[in-house]
């Protein structure tokens, strides 16, 4: 247990330098980006024929707060926000906290990205398993295959297909969205049943695109535990084949415990392709709005999140290890 | 009901004459083992290749037997086939294995295969190093061992492995909580042994149970093998390529070139005067303790590989001293002489010579079967730290010198 505290004490530490540097980092790389979306608005507006004095005035309204002080200035600022976890205000939807925009795209990203990522994992683990274990027959080269193309075919290719398939040729699911307005949004059956049918081509696609992923990394784990020294023994002791086959699994399969941890923390960068293609409001398709609006405090909170999100993810998977690995787990005074 | 047999076993054993506890065993448990005509091929690209070919063995009950050879000889396919688990792509594609109270095993398949492994025959893994599930400890494996077999009382299991750690000198109750990695190599080859040995198997096949350990967790090892064998009454296969591990535990010695078995018998006949030229050659070998190191003589050449093995007349005679134009053509005939067997033409042609009375028959070779040493043999050998000494100096076909240190004895 104090093993376990440990390493977390020191994850947490590591995790808050590393936060501090990538804040930093992303706050100059922004703020050093062509464009300004208060100019850009006065621009416009003197260009309507408002006064300069008038349009600097009205942007002022807009935004709130005239734009002041030194680059430095600024970075103490954003800093001191952020210990207070205060990321600002958004520029492109003037009033509204950085964190509720976040907020409000991250719902339609987390729960479809997870479902898909977790479905692929499954479907992809256990085909994998036996396509290590069929590898020389029909069945098996045919799932290493079916990983193998997948794994090649682009995610946006695969949601147009998906798209087309299921929303022209055979017309049964929504083409885009998040769900149908004639439901009242809340905790109705009605309303669910119509998240979950406008979520399944992105979901599906999500999956598919991560399926062959994991089939191959699966199968590839499997081949090598196969090769072991240990699952002959198991067998010439005359285990059942139950046994062995969990033997052979559970050795397979943590090696793919880092990968998914890490994925899950790159859900919250959203996949941009099917977000705009199936018009997910999602947050691959903010974090692209937020860049194209030269939306500073937006961006530098997307970042933040995203890192975030990886950082822990990491700290997860670690502990995770140390639970379902004793080698890991007993750390030292292994001979 | 193994745990009363087992503890019926150690305690007449700790009682003190462990010698007679396991001829009253061997009467009853060990179970003899005829290999006849055993044959297995590996595919490859150029068609299936035979690794083992025409092997008769007859493992008499409750001896240890050693098997010696070079790598690629085809000894650790011999130790497999017994439990007929030949890996893919090999196969045994000929002969028998007929083992007491279970019958042929080449024959054996699917659930009926699977409980003869570990129940009867116990096999201690070549790599036992790495023969245990990283992520388990030794005592959920063993529950998982007990449970493959059925056994219903998994705490007179446990018990009994405790029993058998301890008897190896471990503390059980440690060892069986310890997972792999928290276990030295010497550990983890008694857990193996313990493995093999705790649902009662009573025929033993140990696959080279010494290599990659070193000189003192070896000898200590050894004596083990030799404890058990004599306590538990067992019937016992080494498969080795050390000739010292052979002289220090085996009452008969089986020696493999190519594929083939070229000379059994006694151990200590085989020893002390070797009659084919293999043999000949690998004593010659030896570097001795005592002596110029230039006294040890290599074999010219190298041993054949699986594509290289003459598919007709003598495998050895591309190295052999006493070539002959038959060894080109025929087959080498059975010599048989007294206890020891030798598959020779020079053998057969020296005796023919001589006239020593020596049968040459092309029959197979069970004549070993009655010429047994009893089994106070394994407790004659161990009192002769001399004679084990020197010839235990070397393993054959391994670069000799490292091994010259080996003198001590448990």
């Amino acid at each position: 247990m104090t093993v376990l505290i440990r390493r977390l004490a020191g994850h947490l530490a590591r995790g808050l330098v590393m936060i501090l540097v990538v804040t930093t980092v992303s706050f100059f790389v922004i703020r050093s980006v062509p464009g300004d979306p208060m100019a850009a608005k006065y621009e416009k507006l003197v260009e309507q024929g408002m006064s300069p004095e008038a349009a600097q005035r009205a942007v002022e309204v807009l935004y709130g707060f005239a734009p002041s002080g030194g680059l430095w200035q600024q970075y103490v600022d954003y800093m001191t926000g952020l210990l207070r976890l205060d990321l600002g205000q958004s520029l492109t939807v003037p009033g509204v906290g950085v964190s509720t925009v976040l907020f409000s795209a991250a719902k339609w990203t987390i729960l479809p990205v997870l479902a898909g990522t977790l479905l692929s994992f499954l479907v992809g683990v256990v085909l994998g398993v036996y396509a290590a274990i069929r590898r020389s027959g029909k069945l098996g080269d045919a799932l290493a295959i079916s990983g193998s193309l997948l794994h090649g075919v682009p995610q946006y290719v695969l949601a147009l297909l998906l798209m087309a398939v299921f929303t022209t040729l055979i017309p049964i699911l929504p083409a885009g969205g998040t769900a149908d307005i004639m439901y009242e949004p809340g905790l109705n059956a009605g309303y669910i049943g119509s998240l979950i049918q406008y979520a399944t081509l992105p979901v599906l696609t999500y999956a598919l695109a991560s399926y062959g992923g994991w089939i191959l990394a699966m199968k590839s784990s499997v081949v090598t535990v196969l090769g072991d020294d240990f699952i002959l023994a198991a067998e010439l002791r005359g285990m059942k084949r139950g046994i062995v086959f969990r033997y052979i699994a559970r050795n397979a399969i943590l090696p793919l415990f880092t990968i998914l941890a890490l994925s899950l923390g790159m859900l919250f960068g959203g996949a941009i392709f099917i977000e705009r293609i199936f018009n997910y409001p999602g947050l691959g398709l903010m974090l692209i709005d937020s860049i194209t609006n030269r939306d500073y405090a937006l961006m530098g909170g997307a970042f933040l999140l995203i890192t975030g999100a990886i950082i822990v993810a990491n700290i997860v998977a670690d502990l995770f290890y140390t639970v379902i690995d004793p080698r890991v787990r007993s750390g030292e005074g292994a001979p | 009901m193994p745990t009363t047999e087992n503890t019926a076993a150690r305690n007449a054993g700790n009682a003190g004459n462990a010698g007679k506890t396991a001829n009253v065993a061997n009467a009853t448990k060990a179970p003899g083992v005829r290999v006849d005509g055993l044959t297995v091929v590996y595919r490859t690209p150029a068609g299936e290749l035979p690794a083992v070919r025409g092997i008769d063995l007859e493992l008499p009950a409750g001896t240890i037997t050693g098997v010696v050879g070079e790598s690629g000889s085809g000894k650790s396919t011999l130790a497999l086939s017994l439990l007929n688990a030949v890996q893919p792509p090999g196969r045994i594609s000929a002969g028998s294995v007929e083992i007491d109270g279970l019958g042929d095993v080449v024959k054996l398949s699917g659930e009926d295969l699977r409980k003869a492994r570990g129940r009867h025959i116990g096999y201690v893994f070549q790599a036992a190093q790495n023969s245990l599930n990283p992520l388990k400890t030794v005592g959920k494996q063993l529950l998982d061992l007990g449970r493959s077999h059925e056994i219903e009382d998994l705490r007179g299991l446990v018990r009994d492995a405790k029993d058998l750690l301890g008897r190896m000198g471990l503390d059980g109750a440690r060892v069986l909580d310890s997972h792999q990695h928290e276990l030295s190599g010497g550990m983890r080859q008694r857990v193996g042994i313990m493995l093999a040995l705790v649902l009662n198997a009573h025929l033993v096949v140990l696959d080279e149970p010494t290599t990659a350990l070193d000189m003192i967790t070896q000898a200590n090892i050894l004596r083990i093998v030799r404890e058990v064998h004599a306590e538990r009454g067992l019937t016992t296969l080494v498969i080795t390529h050390d000739l010292g591990v052979v002289a220090e535990v085996a009452d008969r010695l089986a020696v493999m070139y190519g594929g083939r078995l070229v000379e059994q018998g006694p151990t200590r006949d085989v020893l002390s005067a070797p009659r084919h030229p293999y043999t000949q050659g690998l004593l010659r070998a030896i570097p001795r303790l005592l002596g110029d190191i230039g006294e040890a003589r290599a074999l010219p050449g190298r041993p054949p590989t699986l594509g290289t093995v003459p598919a007709r007349g003598c495998v050895f005679r591309e190295r052999c001293a006493l070539r002959m134009d038959v060894c080109e053509t025929e087959e080498p005939p059975i010599v048989v002489r007294g206890p020891s067997i030798t598959a020779c033409h020079a053998v057969a042609a020296a005796d023919a010579g001589t006239d020593t009375g020596a049968d040459t028959t092309a029959g197979t070779a069970t004549a070993g079967a009655d010429a047994v040493p009893d089994a106070a043999h394994p407790a004659e050998t161990a009192d002769e730290p001399e004679s084990a000494g020197a010839v235990g100096a070397a393993g054959a076909g391994e670069p000799a010198g490292v091994q010259g240190t080996r003198g001590e004895q448990p």
